[in-house]
């Protein structure tokens, strides 16, 4: 099997490292963005939990990129739920939030960070459903149908839920009041 | 409203972290070692396994230290921690007062270059929180980036060289208020969502960083219990046990038996260390308890003999990478001191 084989499913430690070589950056970059440098944690949490739960994995139902974006999506929400303590520490210094937190010392003079701040907040308070099918499409680059897969609805659902909440950001996040977001202690 | 391109490309103008060489390595290393069960030995498996193996063996009921399980901690750690536990003195808020918390920091912050490189500087916040005795009333949280600021790697020439000249700038001192400190009376967003969203104030639950009177009231009240779950809690991660454990001490809604409760956990931690006898943050003296990952050390700073925590250090200790490359090893790349009382007014520091 390879990882470009999405008839069998992947079944030795070969098969997972390719599968590790086709998606891990695109599943940093995903998680990445959903939880800052936490995600380098994830990826292999991610390869792992597929790793064990291989039997689980069903080739007529998901292809394996979807499998793993699937595995790191409930890690992400796990974690996110959790709620980290934002201390800046240990694994965080080499990650962009440290960088983030320089440049949003600018943000106010920039337009296109402004609104990605903005954006950042807006998608904050969106529900897990809606917040899913977003990231899933823009972040991931699934299609609906995988995200039907991954998400375990529908892909009618999957696309009329895209554009309900898409429709949502493009009213709500411009009025995102950043300054009630400065966290202070 | 924002047109659908302009959504498009605040979506992909989010910031995503680099994946490291080193960060990808070890997460492919992770994903053998997963294939390899019986050559797993080390990192976060072998840590959550040796801290489920205490809970088991000491059960919620054990007694410290008559029958419980033996420190791990070096001697010198058992010993501040013991004389600490026995030290803490009772906080008491009453009616119309506030806890007041000040943390003064020096913070890393990492600037990369178009070039890829990195310059480091630490930078100066004084945090200053009141919280009132009904956690419902007003809160008041004054923050001020001072602009002073501490080279590591660069100089503020370089700096304006490389059109990252801002950090210069004076500095800022912003205030925020509201209800349960929820800034503007708006309960902050968090992204993926929060069980406290919508609940009234004193049915939060908060976090290990955020810890509630609810949360503090959940822990367990055996030092072995509360070690296992914040071993669990921290994903095994060390340096985030004794993060998760000082924002408890640090906390005006924990006990003088919560704190003991905590510095006796702290003595199950291997390889927790006194790093430093005379540690001395913004004037305060202390020992520094740390532990390290092979390349940082996470430390708390605590007065023994009041039992007070006073803040805590991360210091790198080995030749920089990536974002640190270029800070020599043993440099303290990131300190907070704390200073905690109970202020009589909102906004007043305590005498």
């Amino acid at each position: 099997m390879t990882a470009t084989d999405e008839a069998a499913p992947p079944g030795h430690l070969a098969d997972f490292e390719q599968l590790f070589e086709a998606h891990a950056d695109d599943l940093h970059r995903y998680l990445g963005r959903l939880v800052g440098g936490v995600a380098d944690d994830l990826v292999a949490d991610t390869f792992v939990a597929a790793l064990k739960g291989r039997d689980g994995f069903d080739p007529a139902r998901a292809s394996p990129r979807a499998w793993l974006f699937g595995i790191a999506n409930n890690l992400a929400r796990n974690h996110l739920r959790r709620r980290k303590r934002e201390t800046a520490a240990t694994a965080r210094l080499a990650d962009a939030a440290r960088v983030e937190s320089h440049e949003n010392r600018v943000v106010e003079q920039v337009d296109a960070q402004l609104r990605a701040r903005q954006l950042a907040a807006a998608i904050a308070e969106l529900d897990d459903a809606d917040r899913d099918v977003l990231l899933l499409t823009s972040w991931a680059g699934l299609d609906s149908n995988e995200i039907a897969e991954v998400l375990g609805i529908p892909a009618g659902t999957v696309r009329s839920r895209l554009h309900r909440v898409r429709r949502h950001l493009r009213v709500a996040a411009p009025r995102m009041d950043l300054g009630s977001t400065d966290d202070v202690d | 409203m924002w047109t659908d391109s302009e959504l498009d490309q605040a979506l992909a103008d989010q910031p995503a972290p680099a994946f490291s060489p080193a960060a990808r390595a070890r997460a492919l290393a992770a994903l053998r070692a997963a294939d390899a069960p019986s050559a797993r030995r080390g990192g976060k498996a072998w840590w959550l396994a040796a801290a489920a193996a205490v809970a088991v063996a000491t059960g919620v009921t054990a007694t410290f230290l008559s029958g419980g399980p033996a420190p791990q901690a070096s001697a010198a750690a058992v010993r501040s921690l013991e004389q600490a536990s026995g030290g803490s003195a009772e906080v008491t808020v009453g009616p119309g007062q506030y806890f007041y918390r000040s943390s003064h920091s020096w913070a890393l912050d990492a600037i990369q270059l178009k070039s890829g490189k990195y310059l480091d500087v630490r930078q100066e916040t004084v945090s200053d929180l009141w919280i009132p005795a009904k956690r419902s009333d007003v809160w008041l949280a004054r923050t001020q980036t001072t602009g002073r600021h501490t080279w590591i790697v660069g100089s503020d020439e370089e700096a304006v060289a490389e059109g990252q000249g801002d950090i210069l700038r004076p500095g800022v001192q912003s205030e925020h208020s509201g209800p349960c400190g929820d800034w503007g009376g708006r309960q902050v967003p968090e992204l993926g969502g929060s069980p406290d969203d919508g609940k009234p104030c004193d049915q939060r639950i908060g976090t290990w960083g955020n810890p509630t009177p609810r949360f503090i009231a959940q822990l367990p009240t055996d030092p072995a219990a509360l070690y296992a779950k914040l071993v669990a809690d921290s994903q095994g991660d060390k340096a985030e046990v004794l993060r998760n454990a000082a924002a408890v001490l640090s906390s005006g809604d924990a006990s003088r038996a919560v704190r003991s409760t905590v510095y006796k956990a702290l003595m199950l931690m291997p390889g927790l260390d006194v790093t430093d006898n005379a540690a001395n943050l913004d004037g305060q003296r202390g020992v520094a308890l740390g532990v390290s990952n092979g390349t940082l050390r996470q430390e708390i700073v605590i007065d023994p003999a009041s039992g007070r925590y006073i803040g805590e250090r991360l210091v790198n200790l080995v030749a920089g990478t990536d974002a640190l490359a270029g800070v020599p090893a043993g440099t303290v790349v990131d300190f907070t001191a704390v200073t905690t009382g109970v202020a009589e007014k909102i906004g007043v520091a305590p005498r």
